[in-house]
């Protein structure tokens, strides 16, 4: 077996990277027909030009911003560098932002990384596990005095998101038939909350402090203490209406009350 | 270990969810279930078999897909297609991909579960692809081990299916179907034969697709596939048959089809189409078809008075699903 390990080895850097085809071509019969060359870029091209379309299907709206051609360029940069450790593809790329923000081609578009953010998230939302989300009403069955000791868990589906540009908006205007939006890139920082109440996965606009205050439940704070963190951020956060919208956009999905 | 061995079969319990499987689908067509199909298949629930599923789709944990698979479920017998276990890969067995796979199968309960005799996979790096194996000695013993341990974890018998070809190694003495007929003597698996594969390898590295149909263990076939491929033609006029499963059934292989049909029986048959995926009513057009083209090559091999096989299980396998 050792010689074919050695084999599938050089078989795969010659698929990530393209060369080395001379050490693979002792190992193989010649069967007439077309040259080994041919044969050889058949299961090269299955590999990069294959994951590379997985890698756009999972980034639709980074792939429209830049064009399918310059996508598949990059997707095989970013391939090279980041190989995929998993034969299930669904959440492939999960290190593309992070490559993106170092990646020179796109400097012009340094929004891009951001938009890359949110298709990570969303992709995470739309196969996490389905959860059912807490009433909007259910403060009104707790005990009132005890609701500082409350923690709130998210639906396993949640993603926070903060950016430096608006992805929200750019990922709507990137959908099919979407309506014109404005889009000013300088319009400030968007604080997102992705999560999937049903089927749909959703994102929702928060303000910077119920983002920290979010961010805290997460991290299995009580409602006192990520209360807390949330007035450490924004001085003028509205505990009552901000929890009441949470609800409502079905933000929760179980809760501890020792 | 072995799967036909009496500690395997001891392993297979009424309270095992995973042995809990329905019985085969009857010997028809059926098709691969795609997310854009999945509404009008609800919809309109047209007459094919069964659907198949790649058993990577499913590895979320949740969310839409799962949902459409549940409510189709209901309607439609369901058969689950691994792409990446890499039965032929040299370095250990994905354990976490093995896992993945086992709660698929656990979760869609499906009629048949199926793999390739193929590697795409080398020390952690997933390839996309799947490659052929050299056919030796030592690799029979491999991919035999291998399946023996899948066979184990989803406590059932798989389906393992031949490979498309673009290269032939030098050293590989063993022919492809008596590879695979020593693999389900071995681990008690049983055979998914794709009559594209067969074809475009005998194009491609120039495999004798009779030769083949008459070594393989007509008993131990469980399932056929047909697919459409790409014929690449080079400058020099030789060509190379690429299996990108995105066009309909060529008439060759219709014709392949046909003979394996005559040999073997009818089996339950998967209508493959992965790229440029038309409209719902083509697939269940082609599926139509497939059923015709067996219900006529059956006709014509009893006519003749060549005696088919009926698909009897081996003891083994029997044991294996508690028949």
């Amino acid at each position: 077996m050792r010689s074919v390990r050695e084999f599938q080895a050089r078989m795969r850097d010659f698929a990530f990277d393209a060369d080395g085809r001379g050490a693979l071509v002792g190992a193989l019969a010649d069967c007439g027909g077309p040259p080994m060359a041919d044969r050889l870029s058949i299961h090269r091209n299955t590999t990069m030009l294959g994951l590379a379309g997985a890698l756009g299907d999972g980034f639709p709206v980074v792939r429209r911003l830049v064009g399918e051609l310059f996508f598949d360029r990059m997707a095989q940069d970013f391939l090279r560098a980041h190989p995929p450790r998993r034969a299930s593809l669904l959440t492939i790329g999960a290190e593309f932002p992070a490559f993106l923000t170092g990646y020179a081609p796109v400097r012009e578009l340094p929004y891009l990384s951001d938009v890359a953010r949110l298709e990570c998230a969303w992709t995470h939302a739309y196969h996490a596990a389905d959860g059912e989300p807490l009433h909007p009403q259910i403060l009104a069955t707790l005990d009132p005095e005890r609701l500082g000791e409350l923690r709130l868990s998210p639906l396993p589906s949640q993603r926070l998101l903060a950016a430096a540009y608006p992805v929200d908006a750019i990922w709507r205007s990137n959908q099919e038939a979407a309506p014109d939006e404005e889009i000013r890139l300088d319009s400030g920082p968007v604080h997102l909350l992705v999560h999937r109440p049903e089927m749909a996965v959703v994102f929702h606009p928060l303000s910077r402090g119920a983002f920290s205050f979010l961010m805290a439940l997460a991290a299995q704070q009580t409602l006192a203490a990520a209360w807390d963190s949330a007035l450490a951020t924004d001085p003028d956060f509205d505990l009552a209406s901000e929890l009441a919208g949470l609800l409502t956009a079905r933000a929760f999905g179980g809760y501890r009350l020792p | 270990m072995p799967f036909r061995t009496a500690h395997a079969a001891a392993l297979v319990r009424p309270t095992d969810r995973a042995a809990d499987h329905p019985a085969p689908p009857p010997a028809l067509a059926g098709i691969g279930l795609k997310a854009r199909h999945a509404a009008l298949l609800l919809d309109s629930r047209p007459p094919v078999a069964f659907l198949e599923i790649h058993a990577e789709n499913y590895m979320g944990a949740g969310g839409p897909p799962h949902r459409w698979l549940a409510a189709l479920r209901e309607h439609y017998p369901v058969t689950v297609h691994g792409v990446g276990l890499s039965l032929g890969g040299a370095t250990p067995l994905d354990e976490d991909h093995l896992d993945a796979l086992a709660r698929v199968v656990e979760r869609s309960r499906p009629a048949l579960v199926s793999e390739h005799l193929a590697w795409s996979q080398s020390d952690g790096v997933h390839l996309n692809d799947l490659l052929p194996i050299p056919y030796t000695p030592a690799t029979l013993a491999h991919v035999a081990a291998r399946i023996d341990r899948v066979q184990e974890r989803l406590r059932r018998p798989i389906l393992i299916e031949n490979p498309s070809a673009y290269i032939r190694y030098a050293n590989s003495p063993i022919p492809e179907a008596e590879f695979l007929a020593e693999l389900t003597r071995r681990t008690g698996c049983g055979i998914l034969l794709d009559v594209n594969n067969l074809f475009v390898c005998a194009h491609n590295i120039g495999a004798d697709p009779l030769t083949y149909l008459d070594a393989i263990p007509a008993g131990a076939v469980g399932e056929y596939h047909l697919a459409g491929h790409h014929h690449r033609r080079f400058p020099d006029g030789t060509s190379l048959r690429i299996d990108d499963h995105g066009s309909r059934v060529i008439p060759e292989v219709w014709a392949l089809y046909r003979a394996a049909v005559a040999r073997i029986g009818a089996r339950p048959t998967l209508i493959e189409w992965d790229s440029d995926i038309p409209p719902l009513d083509v697939l269940c057009d082609e599926a139509a078809r497939a059923d015709a083209e067996a219900a006529a090559a059956e006709t014509a091999a009893a006519e003749t008075g060549a005696a088919l096989a009926t698909p009897t299980p081996t003891p083994e396998v029997r044991d294996a699903v508690g028949a």
